[in-house]
């Protein structure tokens, strides 16, 4: 048959392509401080390509930070990435033993006990995590690497004149509240992690799922991404500005620099945030090795890097987050309208009783949200 | 070796093949369904799984009527009149059948969506309006209405006018001599639309996904929900699969026995229509151009930016270093890949049935019909469960890890593809006139030679036929892709999908996502030609 030949050879062509992942590349599987780095100096990377598994909003400090990265060491960085956080770790686990990535940024403090038990990361104590204030330093093995955190929190639209004060004033406004998918986002796993230390976890009293219930009944909408939630339907983030945006909902589950950091790109109102005890989740996120990576030495030089000023000193006007590196400042950025750290109780779960408990938060709350549907 | 002998060894590949990259995922399927009796309680019984379900089956019944509704009148028009190309108004009528998922989603959106053309010129927010069923209804009806209408018109080619005649010698009105003689003729016909609809609605995965806005659900989107984020639930997803997978069967099963039922019906010569009036001709022509809008705004959209034309989008894909260009995203690699992956099943495909077709030949009776039922049977997996099973079959601790490569999707496309080259070459086959092959077996030819010879030049519009299907079916599969590829593997659908355009207010992402659907959607007309070009006049193609 006439087709057959040329789609014969193309066919050929196809499964050897299959065996082939990237160009040879120098050696870089070494670690990076064989090669030399001593916090100082930095060793170049010649010809390797580097991928970083990120969640999206990451894309708008990679730019400058890519650049950067390959004037010091000459490495090549491309950035893949996933709506948001949860994504980030789907990809993970699905790729897990044969990552298409050799860094992930976006597992934090909640998941990365998911991470280390599917045993999806290399280890690596980074030189420059010296640098790093020690009451975020939580991982002790250097699985991962903490490089950035927040406090996750209401956010409410200055224009709709409402004045909430705790989470009982959020479920009062249930129709006009957007918050994320707790499987598939951070920020409303965060939220939801908020809501058990406020209202406590199952319980004979009203205890979080009924908090949840309550808002589902008063018709809460939920979002798979903090990008749809906050950009997309957020009366008072910079969607507004977006013809495309439906922006419907007042309030929405963000960070507490988010209301700076909407003035510090001209935005003319202060929004307004949540701070009653227990009402804020603190966020670290870190930034890891992918188990199984044949690029260590790259993978680790840009650990390194990231915890140098290049990264972390961006981290605020690009992110809205904060550095965890000591004495960066962020001042500028905020302008000291950010709520400030430490002066408001956040919801308080150690790492270990996180790891323990999460998934059967988000199984409950999973199970909350189908009956609420199902309802509807 | 018998000759037989040789022949029935031809089986085996296709048979191993089968087993291995369908039966056994599925096998594994089940038995992570299986091993969770919780998932079974809560998939049967859960209040949540009940209501998406309702709305499945509300959103398929609905789509049903209306691809009926659409394609009985359409159909009757085509009947009745002689329209000047016709056989082209029907084939682009046909067109979206073929259509990948986004370009259907992005075009509905253009047309009817907020910032579409019906916005624009009246104001009015149409898929707003429909409400998260109607849309989905909508779109899947508009997937399936062409091929309806081809399907009927077929069948009223095969009008025995002259029983009608008899009967209104015997004194019964046209129309009690038609409602009486031909319309049971019809209804197998009918029933088939209707239940083919059904079947693709049930299955809708992107279509609800996008347009649902979490409202409505399928079994699909069910699976996908409990695999999705940073805590899936595999059981639960495995007993969706399952039970999809049985109803898929059970309702393809249907529609095969209504087929089997109509090729029963005795066919009579067609009678020419009387030619149409020239404004029957304009209003043929107007509803044909109403139907394309979706499409035609697809292929438009991509070059238009704020209401301007624009070739910005076209920069953003194309240079790596522009603000808005995605990351990881290479157009020279994404339109490679998908057209390798097409390549690849197409010939897989073709291989397949042509050894399937020869290595039936000989058997008879039950063998052949279970023969032909395997090769049927992949069509009840939906891509995302395929893509499912070969996580569970290839991916992480199994024998045979295919993660990260291209042959995992070239597989799962193969397999999505090749029930309907089969089901068009088999019979195809079955009716080749066997004194010819007789004639130069006579003459000494060997059977390869038979082959190479005879058949092959016979069969050439058949194969053209299946391979631009399965070429279709491989540039327009999303479920699979999504949960098997990686961004160095992704092909141009799953690209559209992760330019965020189908849920972005970012003008210029969206914009990108309607570039790359538009030259999918140039990818997939090519297929399609290639299918038209060469089918028969009143052949369908499923």
């Amino acid at each position: 048959m006439a087709l057959r030949a040329p789609a014969a050879a193309l066919l050929l062509l196809a499964l050897a392509l299959a065996g082939c992942t990237s160009a040879p590349e120098p050696a870089a599987a070494g670690t990076y401080a064989a090669l030399g780095f001593d916090g100082t100096n930095w060793p170049r990377l010649e010809g390797v390509k580097l991928t970083v598994l990120a969640y999206s909003s990451f894309g708008s400090v990679f730019g400058d930070l890519a650049r950067d990265f390959r004037n010091r060491t000459g490495a090549e960085v491309e950035l893949v990435t996933e709506d948001d956080t949860g994504g980030v770790l789907e990809r993970a686990l699905r790729e897990k033993g044969e990552p298409s990535f050799d860094v992930v940024y976006g597992v934090d403090n909640i998941l990365l006990g998911k991470a280390r038990r599917e045993g999806l990361f290399e280890p690596y104590r980074a030189l420059l995590a010296r640098d790093i204030e020690p009451s975020l330093a939580f991982v002790e093995d250097g699985l991962a690497t903490p490089m950035s955190h927040g406090y996750i929190a209401v956010n409410v639209d200055a224009k709709a004149n409402l004045t909430l004060r705790t989470l009982d004033d959020v479920r009062a406004n249930a129709g006009r509240f957007v918050t994320q998918d707790p499987r598939t986002s951070t920020p409303g796993l965060g939220f939801l992690i908020a809501t058990v230390a406020t209202y406590g976890d199952v319980s004979a009293g009203y205890d979080y799922l009924d908090y949840w219930k309550d808002l589902f009944e008063g018709g809460v909408l939920i979002t798979a991404g903090w990008t749809e939630a906050y950009a997309g339907r957020f009366t008072g983030g910079y969607g507004q500005f977006e013809s495309g945006a439906r922006v419907d909902k007042a309030i929405v589950t963000s960070y507490t620099t988010s209301p700076a950091y909407e003035q510090y790109y001209g935005y003319d109102k202060l929004n307004h945030v949540v701070l009653a005890p227990k009402s804020t989740f603190h966020q670290v996120q870190t930034m890891a090795i992918a188990k199984g990576t044949p690029r260590l030495a790259a993978a680790q030089a840009f650990i390194e890097f990231c915890l140098t000023e290049a990264y972390q000193a961006r981290a605020a006007s690009g992110e809205a987050i904060y550095p965890v590196v000591r004495g960066v400042n962020v001042s500028d950025v905020y302008q000291g309208k950010d709520p400030r750290p430490g002066s408001f109780q956040t919801a308080g779960f150690t790492p270990a009783e996180l790891d323990a408990k999460a998934e059967g938060w988000v199984r409950a709350w999973t199970e909350a949200y189908e009956k609420a549907r199902a309802g509807a | 070796m018998s000759e037989a002998r040789k022949a029935t060894a031809l089986l085996l590949p296709p048979l191993a093949l089968l087993a291995l990259f369908f039966a056994w995922p599925m096998a594994l399927t089940l038995r992570e369904a299986l091993s969770s009796p919780d998932a079974w309680t809560w998939a049967l019984g859960s209040p949540y799984v009940r209501s998406r379900l309702g709305t499945a089956v509300a959103q398929a019944a609905l789509a049903s009527g209306l691809a009926l509704a659409l394609a009985l009148p359409l159909a009757w028009l085509h009947h009745r009149r002689a329209l000047p190309f016709d056989r082209l108004q029907r084939a682009l009528h046909a067109a979206p059948f073929v259509m990948p998922v986004f370009v259907m989603v992005l075009g509905i959106q253009a047309v009817l969506g907020r910032g579409g053309w019906v916005h624009d010129f009246t104001g009015v927010d149409a898929l707003a309006a429909l409400g998260p069923l109607g849309a989905v209804a909508l779109t899947n009806a508009y997937y399936n209405y062409g091929f309806g209408a081809r399907l009927l018109h077929a069948a009223l080619l095969r009008r025995p006018h002259g029983l009608e005649e008899s009967a209104q010698v015997l004194g019964a009105p046209p129309r009690l001599a038609f409602a009486r003689v031909t319309l049971p003729l019809l209804a197998p016909s009918i029933a088939a639309v209707a239940l083919l609809t059904f079947l693709f609605s049930m299955a809708s995965f992107g279509v609800v996904l996008f347009l649902g806005e979490g409202e409505v659900g399928t079994p699909e989107t069910l699976l996908y929900e409990n695999l999705s984020g940073g805590f899936p639930r595999t059981d639960r997803a495995a007993v969706l699969g399952v039970l999809q997978l049985g109803l898929n069967l059970a309702l393809l099963l249907g529609y095969l026995w209504l087929r089997r039922r109509e090729a029963r019906i005795p066919a009579s010569s067609p009678r020419p229509a009387p030619p149409a009036r020239p404004w029957e001709s304009a209003a043929a022509w107007a509803i044909t151009l109403l139907a394309l809008a979706p499409l035609l705004a697809v292929l438009v959209g991509g070059f238009r930016l704020a209401g301007q034309w624009s070739l910005e989008p076209w920069r953003a894909l194309l240079d790596a270093s522009h603000p808005a260009h995605l990351g990881g995203f290479d157009l020279g690699r994404a339109l490679f890949l998908s057209l390798l992956y097409a390549a690849a099943t197409v010939i897989l495909s073709l291989a397949l049935t042509a050894m399937l077709a020869y290595g039936a030949r000989r058997l008879g009776g039950w063998p052949r019909r279970a023969v032909e039922a395997l090769a049927a049977l992949p069509l009840g997996a939906s891509s995302l469960l395929l893509g499912f099973g070969y996580l569970l079959a290839f991916g992480a601790g199994a024998w045979l890890d295919l993660r990260g490569g291209v042959l995992v999707v070239v597989l799962a496309h193969t397999l999505l593809a090749f029930p309907f080259a089969a089901r068009i070459l088999l019979p195809a086959l079955d009716q080749h006139d066997r004194r010819l092959d007789e004639a130069a077996a006579l003459l000494g030819a060997r059977p390869r030679e038979v082959a190479l010879r005879i058949h092959a030049p016979l069969l050439r519009p058949h194969v053209l036929v299946a391979a631009g299907m399965a070429a279709a079916v491989s540039l327009g599969d999303f479920g699979a892709s999504l949960v098997l590829t990686r961004p160095s593997t992704m092909g141009l659908g799953i690209w559209i999908a992760r330019h965020g355009g189908l849920g972005s207010f970012d003008p210029l992402a969206r914009a990108q996502s309607v570039a790359l659907a538009g030259l999918l959607l140039v990818l997939v007309v090519g297929a399609y030609v290639l299918v038209e070009r060469s089918r028969a006049p009143g052949e369908v193609v499923v």
